[in-house]
């Protein structure tokens, strides 16, 4: 236990810790991409006439409820606040790459509905190679990594550019111009967004912050974007109340891809904490081809089409999620670790950060036992009533939902959504598993 | 840079020493000094320079 603060710089963390924490960041990558990929499916609910700004507003109040209650379960909202006291700016950080997150999303509705979820999925995971230069040029990620990871990274980069090259012709073919211009414009707004999203990201885990506490404070920025955005171009509040009110039958679809979202992107922050935003974002971006599955096998997205175009679109993918596989894959070095905690030390001088709360998280231990400037210790995982209230409330709320909901009158494939669900399930006990037998989600 | 004139001048600014039995500056919420931190830190406008970008894409194509 670490029970004294100091300014000395971070120590290293011993090799084994570190091989062990880069398999769980891989882990959590795969894990991420299969719930990223499943969440975006209830946004194909675009096509049954719900205004695409409503069911970003609604998916992000799912994400909410989650964001909030998820934490309360695992940790308790004590833990958040100690957090909170070592590094306080962070709250400004969460809540700016909340308000990308939401822009982000909302235009995500818009290129689903113009080119479809199977093209603009990969269109959008661009975002993966954004990652890349922030991750290079603000956080000494890949320095002093050697010829061969830069190859292979550069190397992944370049399948990428022409996977997404590929799907974006396909696209093109598929749609009337004016729809496939806009949707991939959308698409690739998304991309630079989220891609951009991982700078505050970076910076909340190079000084300790646990995503777990980040992310509660994330959704206070994605749910006041989304609201402004929704009154902003929904016509008022009395036209939102209105829309609000024609989406009540498939309220508890949208809230629900928002809670799946929810779990994809916690495993992804652990990914970007652990191995970086640079090899994390790669790797959890393999939700493209969970997103293709959805869209092909459940949805029966692409019927009709020539066999070259289907070509196109797989080849695409295929193409993209080899050059996020290589590019994830190329372990960090000791040299390129060093590097990650210079930047590290920048940051906790800058904000002036306890070293040893930053040592204790970037090593998966428990960074809230870190005495705060004030001297007080953090309550160790005790829950509060308000931690059992914010899990009974959002209960109550998907239960209620859930009885109201009605299934959408949409052309399913029931069995490859069943085997689908139940993949996604095995990846979360996998990598739930693995959090709490390596970190305790510290 | 800033950041190495806090540690040149340790008694002007002794106060930003952690375990010192000095108050406590910190806070559950960001406090003035902080804001200064955020607002001089080139890393924070990257993504406000981005998140208006975006909302003028959207704000086109919806």
């Amino acid at each position: 236990m670490i029970s004294t603060v100091s300014n000395k710089p971070p120590q290293s963390i011993e090799s084994a810790r570190l091989r062990k924490l880069q398999l769980l960041g891989i882990l959590c990558g795969f894990g991420a991409g299969a719930w990223l990929g499943a969440a975006e499916a209830p946004t194909k609910l675009v096509k049954l006439g719900v205004s695409p700004l409503v069911v970003s507003l609604l998916m992000v109040v799912g994400v909410f409820f989650a964001r909030w209650s998820l934490p309360a379960l695992i940790r308790g909202t004590g833990q958040m606040r100690a957090d909170i006291r070592q590094a306080p700016h962070l709250i400004v950080w969460g809540v700016l790459a909340g308000c990308l997150w939401a822009v982000a999303n909302t235009l995500t509705i818009f290129a689903i509905r113009d080119i479809g979820l199977s093209i603009a999925f990969p269109l959008w995971n661009i975002n993966s190679l954004l990652g890349i230069f922030w991750g290079y040029v603000l956080f000494n990620e890949l320095r002093d990594a050697g010829k061969l990871r830069w190859f292979t990274v550069l190397g992944g980069a370049l399948l990428m550019f022409t996977g997404a090259t590929l799907l974006a012709i396909a696209s093109s073919a598929q749609s009337p111009a004016a729809h496939s211009l806009r949707g991939i414009l959308a698409a690739l707004g998304a991309g630079v967004l989220w891609g951009t999203m991982y700078v505050p990201y970076r910076k909340a885990y190079l000084t300790g912050m646990n995503p777990l506490s980040f992310i509660a404070f994330f959704t206070i920025g994605e749910l006041g974007m989304m609201l402004t955005l929704a009154l902003a171009y929904g016509g008022g509040p009395a036209a939102l109340a209105h829309q609000l009110e024609l989406a009540k039958p498939v309220l508890f679809w949208l809230m629900l891809g928002g809670f799946v979202w929810v779990i994809g992107d916690l495993f992804q922050q652990y990914a970007a904490k652990y191995i970086g935003i640079s090899r994390g974002i790669p790797l959890s971006n393999t939700n493209q081809l969970w997103g293709l599955l959805w869209g092909l096998l459940v949805f029966g997205e692409l019927r009709g089409l020539s066999s070259s175009l289907y070509a196109e679109v797989i080849g695409g993918s295929l193409l993209m999620a080899a050059g996020a596989g290589a590019i994830a894959l190329s372990s960090v070095t000791g040299q390129e670790h060093a590097r990650w905690k210079q930047a590290a030390e920048r940051e906790g001088q800058r904000y002036n950060v306890d070293a040893d709360y930053v040592q204790a998280a970037l090593s998966g231990n428990d960074a809230s036992s870190a005495s705060d400037p004030s001297g007080r210790t953090a309550p160790h995982s005790s829950r509060s009533w308000l931690d059992y209230l914010l899990v009974v409330v959002t209960t109550t709320i998907f239960i209620t939902l859930a009885v109201l909901a009605r299934a959408p009158n949409m052309s399913l494939n029931w069995p490859a959504l069943l085997a689908l669900a139940a993949a996604m399930l095995i990846f979360l006990i996998a990598c739930g598993l693995a959090l709490w037998r390596v970190t305790r989600f510290n | 840079m800033i950041r190495k004139a806090r540690h040149t001048l340790p008694k002007v600014c002794a106060w930003t020493k952690r375990g010192t039995n000095l108050p406590n500056t910190k806070h559950a919420s960001p406090s003035s000094a902080v804001w200064t931190e955020i607002l001089t830190d080139l890393h924070f406008w990257i993504p406000v320079i981005v998140l208006f970008a975006g909302l003028v894409v959207l704000h086109w194509i919806r």
